[in-house]
């Protein structure tokens, strides 16, 4: 697909139209009513959309629907199932864009759309309970101004940004992606819980391959890996109904989101409200993938809430817990969520690799005793948009005995991959991997963990890249994941001239140099004679 | 800006500001296929903005310039090179024109209105003349030490890495690959003591500004001198007495373990330093230069080894965890014996540059205006080189 310079110029009006609301509404809080927006229009032209070619297949010959009478006709057009097995929902005159356009001019346009969010809402909820209450009433209360959200209205009303104008654009996606973007910008450091950046979420699909099964997050924020599983899924010609999704989200106005960014893609999913390390939503789900940033180093979590033998941890609270940082609970929390074939991919603070703290580090002590580690991958730093600190990733795994007939037996191994030094400077806060980089990780990846096949070379230790562990060397290292220890430096580049030769060149350039001093020496002192 | 500029050598150098000056000239990394502004060889580059404004260098090629930088050329038969002195004399009152907010920042205007007093031309370019055989002299230094540094380099990794004099005999496994018989492998705290830094409490005020040199990562590879002979903070022994900051002896090898990571340096006579920094001192055969080129062949792996929440750090399990190979005595002393004089050579240039600096800058403002004449200076002179 290529990104045409149009994109990004449209994408910068749109920043500069949130920035109209500057002043009435916090800067973090744009979202909240921008994408709203942004989702009842899109609902709304799908509806529009399959209510024209309704009206096509009355005229078209070839169609089952020509000739039906004008009384059938009615029937069929507001016939629900005619359009839920297209996914898309009558939407009541009230709840379209196009009312809200109509009447973007008129001071109560504030009421009017609270309204059309209940009604749409409503509409929503009758088929699938799940995406009951996503649309809050929240213009009214707000500071905005009449004329203000009629000029959002019409801003979003620009055909650029219409569906039905550019069909397989999947436009609307990528306004809210990219409003999910800006605005975890705008949210400063605490919006890690809310967006994780492309290239890693990309890096962990990839490597883990979630053809198919549950998928799980038990930090959704806003569905960024749902979205981006499925983005793969597409791209490697896969069916997005052999997937079903399974998140749980602390807050309920990033869920909101979420289920909005889900219903938009057209994907089943059953997310939940709940803190994931204290209140487990899920306690029988088994999931086939994991996919997963979860916030990092969080402290004072409140273990002692925790019951004494809550089935996630791996052996008394008091060792396999620590009131100073999540980082392991969360680990227990994945593995224990993981089907017996299953695989996770975890985005993680680099401390997490080597910390001492007696809570955790016998987490990761266990974690390497008992084999449950597949892969580390150390990210380079300004991979995120709001913090420079630098990240890893973990594979977990529990499909390392080589019994599938795909991957090999590697349960006395880890894979070390550095990717410390991977990576462009996109601007100068914002590094991105380029897609050789993606690909020489994933590659190294495969080749190590699949049996050997047509498809992969075989796998290889790379100097200063990569390098497979046996957990014998690892214990050696004290259970230090970091995987500079393990994967040495890169071969120098030689420059291929040979010792002697060196030397003789280094020789007659000191010599020049040497005589080139003496010459300098002589000509300083002659000038204090001339003068 | 960003996608006409690369860093593959394409196009026509560029320079946005200080960044790639060198002592004399630039050495730079950035190329353009879009040049806004050209300067040319010979011309004077001056920095006009920001906290660097009035640093300068000469263009030994044609640059692309951005707007942070001037280009500047003598007219009138007055020489680029005594502009520049003329510059270095007057800076201070031109930096007191700047009109930035926080940053001085020289418009054209400022310059072109900044009357001076000078010579007729053919005494200022004989005072240029003067002025630039000393930094001609500088330079040269620099680029011998650089030479001398490289064969030091070339040496160890020629006995050391490659094997090169030892190709005839046997060789056996070792944890570091195979080796010539005979030799060892050994933990590199086996050949050489870890020393800490430390700093005095800084709102003691008597602590701080004596007499003695306290090295942070600021002071290290500094203009590419791998000796360290001068800070930019110093302490007193009061404060080195009431704080865990050692003297250290001269010649320590020093490695910066926290921020600058893996910066590394000699220090040339005995001086304290602050704790992110790490001393190594021989307790083996290995002399203080042998020692230096050991680290420098290991700080990659330093670097690679560094780990920490946030920022990497290197730790003394760091260099707990590290080995360096190590041949028979007699073969270390003799190693020391050829690389040695390489070592004292870089460090009585470092020394004479420090002189010579010294003395182009004494000399500058009494030539420039026209106080002294040169031959009072003679002797100080010939004493120095």
């Amino acid at each position: 697909m290529t990104q045409t310079k149009a994109d990004i110029n449209f994408e910068k009006e749109l920043w500069n139209a949130a920035n109209e609301l500057r002043g009435a509404v916090a800067e973090n809080q744009y979202k909240d009513y921008v994408l709203p927006l942004i989702f009842l229009k899109h609902m709304s032209e799908r509806y529009e959309m399959r209510r024209d070619e309704l009206m096509d297949a009355f005229e078209d010959e070839a169609s089952n629907y020509y000739g039906l009478s004008e009384d059938d006709r009615n029937y069929v057009l507001e016939d629900p199932d005619e359009y839920l097995s297209k996914n898309t929902y009558i939407i009541p005159k009230k709840a379209t864009w196009e009312f809200l356009q109509d009447n973007a001019e008129r001071d109560n346009i504030k009421v009017l759309v609270d309204e059309a969010f209940d009604t749409l809402d409503e509409t929503l909820g009758a088929f699938r309970p799940e995406l009951k209450g996503i649309l809050p009433r929240i213009f009214v209360k707000s500071q905005l101004t009449s004329r203000q959200v009629g000029g959002l209205i019409n801003l979003l009303s620009h055909p650029k940004l219409s569906v039905k104008e550019n069909p397989e654009s999947d436009i609307l996606g990528r306004v809210y992606e990219y409003y999910i973007g800006k605005f975890a910008i705008a949210e400063g450091s605490g919006a890690g819980q809310f967006f994780t950046p492309g290239s890693i979420v990309r890096l962990m699909v990839e490597m883990i391959e979630p053809y198919k099964g549950k998928i799980f997050d038990a930090a959704c924020g806003s569905g960024g890996m749902f979205v981006q599983s499925l983005k793969f899924l597409e791209a490697h010609g896969g069916d997005k109904r052999n997937i079903s999704i399974y998140g749980q989200e602390r807050y309920s106005g990033t869920l909101r989101l979420c289920k909005m960014n889900l219903a938009l893609r057209d994907l089943s999913f059953d997310v939940r409200l709940g803190d994931s390390l204290l209140q487990d939503k899920f306690p029988d789900l088994e999931a086939d993938y994991i996919l997963v940033n979860p916030p990092f180093n969080v402290s004072q979590w409140h273990p002692e809430d925790l019951p004494d033998k809550d089935p996630r941890l791996f052996g008394p609270k008091e060792e396999f817990t620590t009131d100073g940082n999540a980082n392991y609970m969360w680990m227990q929390t994945f593995w224990s969520h993981l089907s017996n074939t299953g695989t996770a991919a975890v985005v993680m603070a680099n401390g997490a690799m080597t910390t001492g703290n007696k809570g955790e580090k016998n987490v990761r002590q266990h974690m390497v005793d008992e084999g449950m580690i597949d892969a580390i991958v150390r990210l380079p730093d300004k991979l995120f948009l709001t913090t420079g600190i630098p990240a890893c990733i973990f594979i977990l795994s529990k499909n390392r005995d080589g019994k599938d007939g795909v991957h090999r037996e590697r349960k006395e191994e880890i894979l070390f991959i550095d990717m410390s030094k991977m990576g462009r400077m996109e601007s100068r806060r914002l590094r991105v991997f380029d897609e050789a980089d993606l690909i020489k990780a994933v590659e190294a990846y495969h080749a190590w963990r699949n049996l050997p096949n047509k498809d992969n070379a075989p796998y290889e230790n790379q100097d200063g890249f990569c390098y497979a562990a046996t957990l014998e060397e690892v214990q050696k290292q004290d259970y230090k994941l970091t995987p500079g220890i393990y994967v040495g430096i890169e071969e120098e580049e030689d420059d291929g001239i040979p010792f002697e030769e060196k030397l003789a060149i280094l020789k007659a350039q000191l010599k020049e140099q040497f005589r080139e001093g003496e010459d300098l020496k002589r000509k300083i002192l002659d000038n204090f004679d001339q003068f | 800006m960003g996608s006409y500029t690369n860093k593959e050598g394409k196009g026509i150098p560029l320079l946005n500001g200080p960044t790639e000056f060198g002592y004399s000239h630039p050495a730079p990394t950035q190329f353009t296929n879009q040049p806004k502004k050209l300067s040319v060889q010979g011309d004077l580059l001056f920095c006009v903005r920001g906290s660097t404004t009035g640093r300068m260098n000469f263009s030994d090629q044609v640059y692309a310039i951005g707007r942070g930088l001037g280009a500047i050329r003598g007219k009138n038969s007055y020489s680029t090179r005594y502009v520049k002195y003329l510059i270095d004399f007057y800076l201070d009152r031109m930096l007191a024109l700047c009109t930035g907010s926080t940053f001085p920042n020289l418009s054209r205007s400022d310059l072109e209105n900044f009357l001076i007093r000078t010579p007729d031309p053919k005494q200022a370019n004989d005072i240029a003349g003067v002025l630039s055989a000393i930094d001609d002299k500088i330079e040269n230094n620099l680029a011998m030490n650089q030479t001398l540094e490289e064969m030091a380099m070339a040496l160890y990794k020629h006995w050391f890495v490659d094997f090169g004099p030892f190709q005839d005999g046997e060789f056996v496994d070792s944890e570091l690959g195979p080796i010539p018989k005979g030799w060892e492998v050994k933990g590199i705290l086996e050949v050489a003591d870890l020393l800490s830094g430390g700093t005095p409490k800084t709102r003691v005020s008597e602590y701080w500004g004596g007499n003695l040199n306290w090295v942070s990562a600021k002071d290290i590879g500094n203009e590419g001198t791998i000796y360290i002979s001068e800070t930019e903070k110093k302490i007193s022994y009061l404060g080195l007495n009431n704080s865990s900051a050692k003297i250290l002896p001269e010649n320590t090898v020093i490695v910066v373990a926290r921020g600058s990571v893996g910066k590394f340096g000699i220090i040339s006579s005995p001086m304290a330093m602050n704790q992110s920094c790490y001393g190594l001192y021989s307790t083996s055969e290995f002399s203080q230069g042998t020692i230096y080129l050991i680290i420098s062949n290991l700080i990659e792996e330093f670097k690679r080894k560094s780990y920490g929440s946030v920022f990497d750090t290197i730790t003394t399990s760091t260099f707990k965890t590290t080995s360096v190979i190590y041949p028979q005595e007699k073969i270390i002393f003799y190693f020391n014996q050829i690389v040695d004089p390489l070592f004292k050579m870089i460090r009585s240039k470092v020394t004479e540059n420090i002189m010579l600096s010294d003395l182009r800058d004494t000399l500058l403002p009494k030539l420039i205006s026209g106080e002294v004449r040169l031959k009072e200076f003679r002797e100080e002179v010939e004493s120095a080189l």
